[in-house]
């Protein structure tokens, strides 16, 4: 079992900062999404996590402790990219495996394999690049692991097989395990994560739980009667993250309390108080891009 | 990651086996068809004197059913006794009238079974040629040993080919760092080793098939067969230590370093003292060929010139061993204090 | 059951809530019978592909609204003591929440009190015709 603290990680790559400031608890037996774009510092998280990349500043703790090797025994990791030795065989991945992870087992990662349907004897570089990544997470999946650290593990699958590599998670889960996966579907992390955090430009810009944000999160939207209007004791409140105004038409994006907040937007005089549900992909824009959030999001203008 | 490597050192070894296996079979092509032909016109000086108009040829068998050959030429004063003792190999004693006054006036050179004998006698200069003679075993311990360099280039990267994309999966094992790449090396010396001793098999085979087979073993043999594995240990751990912290180009570095190492092996060889340019060069290469294992190679007690072993040492003989010793476990060691410190 | 119960991770509803309402939609429509068993959490969870956390944070709060009792070792099961009793609470919850929906909007585009009950008498002429 094992909680992963990570505290004020930076890393950089010559002048590139690639992870600014990062500190994240990732708790125990919990599925745990990563999201961001592209760039956003995700995979060189990932690195860190595992003594891949040094990072200048920061540590990472396993349940406290610094990651030594004989942490590895716990972890398995499915890399972004193809890590697959080119000439090997499938059979011959499993073997390695069998032989560098002690809880590995063959007969399971064959079972899987056969679930993905991948040929255990083709050899990896005549495999696609949905082939390599469903045998990289058979061979995660088959290693009893209590940490899963996966980096986009549905990259180029076909439909059904990204919804098998769902249950795996799920049932994984389901044991009592920790998942940690970046995924760029909204979707699938939106069902199979209970544990969000979303990084930009390496830092991280929210964090939560996938029901409490959705629960929390609301667009309250009002119509005034004119085009001049004040929203003094609405603005300053904390818990109003973002305002939208098109003419007549003002969106608050609240982060808690939408129906009191609705409630003074309706005392300031607006009509046609709505309280607006947000998914996890507009909660995601949102943090992000706020400009690309919503379609008819027009910028800021007149008097607060 | 020693079970990757087990399967690159089977690659390798395969075809070095069956790049040896074909040279035994060419071998004993080539045995079969002296045999058809008759060995003599192998020997083509001697064919050019058995036509030659003024030439007398006798051919007889002696007592012990040496086939005896005797060209006389007294018109160019060449006297020729070959002797061809089947299996066991041929004597040819080459008479000459001395010609304008020889440096050397006795000179041996021996090379594994070949020994050629040079000796002025008065006004006559005799040529001795024998191909079977006792060889000493260290003659194929060093050719083992430059095969050894081969498949030490061919391994020689074992590091950067993890460094290229494969680091999320050998840096993510229960097994520190210093532990794998030890283990990766020690593989690797073991499939160089098994390659050497596929060499030397295939050379008493191939020896076998042409002539009858005496060698001799004694204690410079045994020391040659050491300084070989070492030199070769010590050769694949430089290129191990050249190219453990690249990740794409290490191919640029494992075809540059066998022009590299023989260019410094001869500039060091050379005797360049008369410039000052040639001094300085001297001066620079030296050193560097104390350290590049490739210029250690030589063939030993095996290959003698006037008794003395030929082909100059980098350095002294009795530093020879402990250098190539201290080179390995030095290349071996910066090799994994780089990757240790690799990043993915 | 898993044939009644849907839900859309991609709905602004949180999926623990749509659980919870589905739930007791299902047992105030009897399609979920008195004593019957609901899957285990990690059953649930594989048939919609979703968090098991997320499953067993809805069974919890139905537990707590005392729609179901979990028997440990056993299984999570509709609650049979005046299942008449939870069957009206489950649909009150339903009926309740659609009415609020409907109420705000009714209030956000400026109706007042009385015109809004001058709407629902009208409306429970045409859908409750025989209790007039």
């Amino acid at each position: 079992m094992s909680t992963i603290q990570i505290s004020n990680l930076r890393k950089t790559y010559g002048s590139l900062v690639a992870v600014d400031g990062f500190s994240l608890r990732i708790p125990d037996g919990t599925v745990f999404g990563l999201l961001g774009p592209n760039g956003a510092g995700k995979t060189t998280a990932f690195k860190c996590m595992l003594g891949l990349a040094r990072p200048a500043t920061g540590e990472i703790l396993y349940d406290g402790q610094p990651l030594v090797p004989e942490t590895f025994a716990r972890i398995a990791y499915v890399p972004e990219s193809s890590v697959l030795y080119e000439w090997m065989t499938v059979a011959e991945h499993v073997e390695m495996n069998r032989r560098a992870f002690p809880k590995f087992e063959p007969a399971r990662a064959v079972v899987l394999l056969g679930e993905f349907g991948v040929d255990a004897r083709k050899r990896a570089r005549t495999l696609s690049k949905g082939m390599r990544t469903a045998v990289m997470v058979a061979l995660a999946f088959a290693r009893n692991a209590e940490i899963l650290i996966l980096d986009e593990p549905t990259a180029g699958l076909d439909p059904v097989n990204q919804r098998h590599v769902l249950s795996l998670i799920i049932n994984e889960a389901a044991r009592g395990n920790s998942v940690i996966f970046s995924s760029h579907q909204i979707g699938q992390v939106e069902r199979a994560a209970e544990h969000i955090a979303v990084m930009n430009r390496g830092r991280l810009v929210l964090e939560g739980q996938v029901d409490d944000l959705k629960a929390e999160r609301k667009i309250v939207e009002g119509v005034f009667p004119g085009v001049t209007y004040t929203l003094d004791g609405i603005a300053g409140d904390p818990r109003v993250a973002r305002i939208d105004r098109t003419e007549r038409i003002v969106r608050l994006l609240v982060v808690a309390g939408a129906e009191e907040i609705a409630a003074r937007l309706s005392s300031a005089g607006a009509a046609g108080i709505r309280i607006l549900d947000l998914n996890l992909e507009d909660i995601f824009l949102y943090a992000v891009s706020p400009a690309d959030a919503t379609a008819d999001v027009v910028a800021q203008g007149g008097a607060a | 990651m020693t079970y990757v490597e087990w399967l690159r050192i089977r690659g390798v070894l395969k075809w070095t086996g069956i790049v040896l296996i074909a040279g035994v079979v060419l071998l004993l092509a080539l045995r079969l068809s002296l045999l058809t032909f008759g060995s003599n016109d192998a020997l083509l000086f001697v064919h050019g004197l058995e036509t030659n108009k003024g030439s007398r040829v006798v051919h007889t068998t002696l007592s012990d059913g040496t086939k005896r050959t005797t060209i006389d030429n007294s018109k160019d004063h060449v006297h020729v006794v070959i002797d061809d003792l089947g299996y066991q190999g041929k004597r040819i004693q080459i008479f000459e009238r001395s010609s304008h006054g020889m440096t050397h006036p006795h000179k041996t050179i021996s090379m594994g079974d070949l020994h050629v004998e040079t000796r002025a006698s008065g006004k006559e200069t005799v040529t001795t040629v024998e191909t079977n003679r006792p060889e000493s075993f260290g003659y194929y311990a060093a050719i083992a040993s430059f095969v050894g360099l081969i498949v030490g280039t061919l391994l020689g990267a074992p590091f950067a080919r993890e460094n290229d994309g494969h680091l999320e999966v050998a840096l993510t094992k229960p097994v520190r760092r210093e532990t794998l790449g030890l283990a990766t090396i020690g593989v690797d010396l073991a499939g160089i080793a098994a390659a050497w001793a596929m060499t030397v098999l295939f050379l008493i085979v191939a020896h076998t098939i042409i002539e009858a087979p005496h060698f001799t073993f004694g204690p410079s043999d045994a020391t040659l067969i050491v300084l070989g594995l070492v030199g070769n240990a010590a050769w694949y751990a430089m290129l191990c230590a050249a190219t453990a912290s690249m990740k794409r180009s290490y191919g640029v570095i494992l075809g540059v370093a066998w022009p590299a190492a023989i260019v410094v092996t001869v500039l060091a060889k050379l005797q360049l003292n008369g410039s000052q340019m040639g001094q300085v060069v001297h001066a620079v290469v030296t050193p560097i060929s104390w350290i590049d294992p490739f210029s250690y190679l030589h063939f030993g007690p095996a290959y003698t010139v006037n008794g003395q072993p030929a082909g100059s040492m980098a350095v002294a003989p009795h530093l020879e061993l402990p250098m190539l010793a201290i080179l390995a476990l030095v290349y071996g060691t910066l090799a994994v204090l780089q990757w240790r410190r690799v990043e993915a | 059951m898993p044939a009644v119960l849907t839900v859309d991770p991609r709905s602004g509803v949180p999926i623990y809530l749509q659980i919870i309402e589905q739930v007791k939609r299902s047992v105030a429509l009897g399609i979920l019978q008195a004593g019957e068993q609901l899957p285990t959490v990690k059953q649930l969870a594989l048939d919609l592909t979703i968090n098991p956390n997320t499953v067993a944070r809805a069974y919890r709060d139905l537990e707590r609204d005392s729609v179901i009792e979990t028997a440990p070792g056993r299984g999570s099961f509709v609650r049979s003591d005046g299942v008449g009793n939870s069957a009206k609470t489950a649909a009150a919850d339903v009926a309740r929440d659609a009415l609020d929906v409907g109420l705000r909007e009714a209030k956000s585009v400026g109706l007042s009190r009385n015109e809004v009950r001058e709407l629902i008498d009208v409306a429970l002429d045409r859908w409750f015709p025989e209790e007039r």
